[in-house]
């Protein structure tokens, strides 16, 4: 749900919660709690760590609806880099108790979207996800962004605070590199042995 | 299967959530907001007759200004029957100033427990031109009765607005039943309708369907949006 028309929804929704219109106020929230829930939930694993997350991230979103600037960005963008930060806060407390979920905050914001049932996963997918770990955690968390969350790349772009451009520029080179590895395995392989 | 499906296929669907835990969220935030304020237009209108008669005074003397490419405004309409064309039939016969103008809408159904559905387009209008906003909205207000109760928003659009083609998104479109099967075949229907009337096919078609559920309430949106250089009357 990424339409011009959607995008200009959701502003319009904030603009009147803004002035305390309740009805607009749930609309925007049945828009936006699927999308942070899913973020969440998908990276934390244990549900009642995604429900308080999810609290938490909409209560700031909330306490900052009367701040929100259009010309920044869409409102999707801007509760998901909340979520995101409130999963980075998140994981700090968690390390310092050491009871931290996963390693840490880039690992699971890189790779904590990927397969969390413990399914044998289809080949095919497992050699794209390989072909994938080889780049930084910062590209494997757009793709997270892009093809587990379902964001636009205007979208990923603003959640990792990077222009546009770059983002565009980033998701076109991997894709085509991925495509060259995955339809030449073979010519990796010989790239890549050992002389 | 193709990179970009397999992409997707990579990263499995989230957990749903808890529907008694996000409806005693929604609550507690509900109650957080402060309290509902009138709608801002009403005043921004009173305001801009105003200075439309001040800025008539000062038009002897012309000094810098600056120019807005035109305005957006945004509305919902709850009758069902409310034809988004006449807006814009209505607009070129009455302001001169009109160079291009869009108009996209989206239906939404919204079905509350124990109670009929009700049917609300939302409505989004573009129009660049020289066209005073409060003349404008004034205007919709008087000739559309459906208008006068509504909320709507009014926007300056103060950048270069590109893509905004002349035309509008078929009423025909909106009114089709389209149920979760029926994207592609309401997607193909508007291709056929461009097609019968000799048209280019529109550079862009988006029929999605969307389900939200909250307390109380079940809401289900069709979107369609359609953008061509010309569309069918």
């Amino acid at each position: 749900m990424s339409g011009r028309l959607e995008r200009f929804r959701l502003a319009r929704w904030v603009r009147r919660a803004q002035r305390g219109d309740a009805r607009a106020f749930s609309s925007l929230f049945s828009a936006l709690h699927p999308v942070v829930y899913g973020y969440l939930a998908a990276r934390v694993r244990v549900k009642a760590d995604a429900e308080d997350l999810t609290a938490d991230t909409l209560h700031r979103f909330t306490r900052q609806l009367s701040r929100y600037d259009a010309a920044r960005g869409g409102v999707r963008a801007w509760v998901m880099t909340i979520a995101r930060n409130v999963l980075i806060d998140h994981v700090r407390k968690a390390r310092r108790t050491d009871v931290a979920p996963l390693s840490d905050a880039e690992h699971l914001l890189a790779d904590g979207r990927f397969s969390p049932d413990g399914r044998e996963e289809d080949p095919r997918l497992a050699e794209v996800r390989e072909a994938l770990a080889e780049y930084p955690p910062t590209t494997r968390e757009m793709f997270a962004l892009r093809y587990g969350d379902g964001l636009s790349i205007a979208e990923v772009a603003v959640v990792l605070d990077i222009s546009e451009a770059a983002a565009k520029q980033r998701f076109s080179r991997t894709i085509r590199a991925l495509k060259d590895k995955l339809d030449n395995p073979s010519k990796e392989e010989v790239a890549h042995a050992p002389s | 299967m193709r990179l970009r499906e397999r992409l997707a296929a990579l990263y499995p669907a989230p957990p749903p959530a808890d529907p008694e835990v996000r409806d005693a969220l929604e609550r507690a935030l509900v109650d957080t907001l402060p309290p509902e304020q009138p709608s801002p237009w009403r005043r921004r209108f009173l305001v801009g007759g105003l200075a439309g008669l001040a800025f008539a005074g000062a038009c002897a003397v012309p000094a810098e200004y600056s120019m807005d490419f035109g305005h957006r405004l945004a509305f919902s309409v709850d009758d069902t029957d409310f034809d988004p064309r006449a807006l814009s039939e209505h607009i070129r016969g009455q302001f001169d100033g009109i160079e291009e103008m869009r108009i996209s809408a989206s239906k939404s159904i919204t079905q509350h427990d124990d109670q009929p559905e009700t049917m609300q387009f939302d409505i989004v209008l573009d129009v660049v031109g020289d066209v005073d906003e409060a003349a404008l909205e004034a205007s919709l207000l008087e000739h559309f009765s459906a208008l006068q109760s509504m909320d709507i928003d009014v926007d300056a659009l103060d950048e270069t607005v590109r893509g905004t083609l002349g035309g509008m998104v078929s009423h025909r479109a909106l009114g089709w039943e389209v149920d979760r099967g029926g994207v592609e075949e309401a997607k193909a229907r508007i291709l056929a309708d461009f097609a019968a009337r000799g048209l280019p096919p529109p550079s862009h078609i988006e029929v999605s369907i969307e389900e939200r559920d909250g307390p109380g309430r079940h809401e289900r949106e069709v979107r369609v949006e359609v953008e061509a250089d010309e569309m069918p009357r």
